[in-house]
């Protein structure tokens, strides 16, 4: 038998070689490569989620609409999803690279996890997370939906709180235009802007005004915020510097 | 004087292949014995069609020689291909394994799971084979690589691609899952 065998076997592979080893290493690299391009994205997503609740107004959204339906709208869904799918698809890359089938799926997982809220807060610390949530904003129609629930959350005038864009402004007073697209006639008096904030920064910036309905479409002013959704902005630095400007200038009296 | 090729270590005889196929006989004689009542064991392929995959395992083996990681020992990386081939096997055909376990095999098993005392009688032979039989896979095959090809935890682990926490775990559910089983 064993000679048979041996024969059989050699003549099988008498016109073989043997796969190249640098088959194997290139197979090994592109594993290891896209567990590190896992954990990029999963880290993307973390600095997104964590822009999202650092940004939001919880106490005015809070009061305009409730925290529970706050938590519901706000809780990053889209993003999770794309965080779980890249722990699956970074533990199936651990799991195939030379020896990962030794690594326990716990250190997997923490070590995912950990690097990506690492990473996570770096990217959002040097705005990644703003804007990539600008970009899905302005090209996901899905995405932008949620955004639009997430900001009227803000729109409660009977609890005195309006969100909208600036679409005109006086010394006392701005014009701003809802997601209904009522017309808001916003009296500004009681709201100290310093006076070397050129006031043309808030045009078309999206704002909260928070206060009192004093008319059918008539809102008088104690203070206002801006809000970075649903990026319309202009590009990430520019955007951020913006933003900044906007919070100097305005003194926000509570 | 120089040691004849048979007693030179896997080692070496990965690398005097990779120079020269010829080589690779050695490594053949040096395994088909036992590739094969493993391929019985895990798959219960009569003697034919077990040498038939055996054949196409060492097929494989040569084709990634240099896949082969040293960090492993040889034995156990030519049992994965084995294992691998062999359930590969079993799936073209959409057959499930079928068990078939040798006598003197299962006194191995009954010794492990203190049963020996009553394993001359044919009647429990033919138990044990039919809980084997009846275990799944994941169980029968850890028991077959622990008891019978008497691997320990880290070739398991490296054969069956599993943590080795995982193997230890397997092994434990296989022990009590045959000895719920053979006290019904």
């Amino acid at each position: 038998m064993k000679n048979n065998i041996s024969d059989n076997i050699l003549d099988k592979i008498k016109d073989t070689k043997p796969k190249s080893r640098f088959a194997f290493l290139a197979k090994n690299y592109a594993f290891w490569s896209a567990a590190l391009l896992s954990i990029v994205i999963g880290a993307i997503t973390v600095s997104v989620m964590i822009f999202i609740f650092v940004n939001h107004e919880w106490a005015l959204a809070g009061r305009a609409s409730g925290m529970f339906k706050n938590l519901v709208y706000v809780l990053p869904y889209f993003w999770l999803v794309i965080f779980l799918l890249f722990i699956i698809i970074a533990y199936y890359e651990v799991r195939h690279v030379r020896g990962g089938y030794k690594i326990a799926l716990p250190i997997i997982l923490g070590v995912y996890i950990f690097s990506t809220f690492l990473l996570g807060f770096g990217l959002y610390k040097v705005g990644v997370g703003n804007s990539v949530e600008e970009f899905s904003v302005d090209h996901a129609p899905l995405y932008h939906h949620l955004a639009e629930k997430r900001q009227q959350l803000l729109q409660n005038p009977e609890q005195g709180i309006i969100i909208g864009k600036v679409m005109g402004m006086k010394e006392d007073s701005l014009n701003l235009v809802d997601f209904k697209e009522n017309v808001w006639d916003v009296n500004t008096e009681e709201v100290f802007i310093s006076p070397h904030v050129k006031m043309d920064i808030l045009l078309d910036k999206i704002i909260i005004i928070y206060g009192e309905k004093v008319g059918d479409r008539e809102f008088e002013a104690e203070g206002i915020k801006p809000y970075m959704l649903p990026g319309r902005g202009p590009g990430m630095m520019k955007g951020v510097r913006g933003m900044k400007e906007m919070r100097e200038g305005v003194r926000i009296i509570e | 004087m120089e040691p004849s090729l048979s007693d030179k270590t896997d080692g070496d005889l990965v690398i005097l292949t990779l120079e020269n196929q010829e080589n690779f006989v050695h490594i053949i004689d040096r395994y088909n014995r036992q590739l094969l009542a493993y391929i019985k064991r895990i798959s219960g392929l009569g003697y034919e069609d077990a040498e038939d995959v055996l054949q196409e395992v060492f097929v494989k083996i040569y084709y990634n020689l240099n896949g082969f990681n040293t960090k492993l020992k040889f034995s156990s990386w030519v049992y994965r291909i084995t294992h691998n081939a062999t359930m590969s096997e079993l799936r073209k055909r959409k057959v499930r394994p079928i068990n078939y376990v040798e006598t003197e095999d299962l006194v191995k098993i009954a010794d492990e799971l203190d049963i020996s005392k009553e394993i001359e009688h044919k009647d429990l032979q033919n138990e044990i084979n039919n809980i084997l039989g009846k275990l799944d896979k994941k169980y029968r095959e850890v028991l077959v690589l622990k008891f019978l090809e008497e691997k320990d935890y880290n070739e398991i682990s490296d054969i069956l691609k599993k943590p080795v926490g995982t193997v230890g775990t397997l092994i434990n559910r296989a022990k009590k899952q045959f000895k719920k089983q053979y006290e019904k």
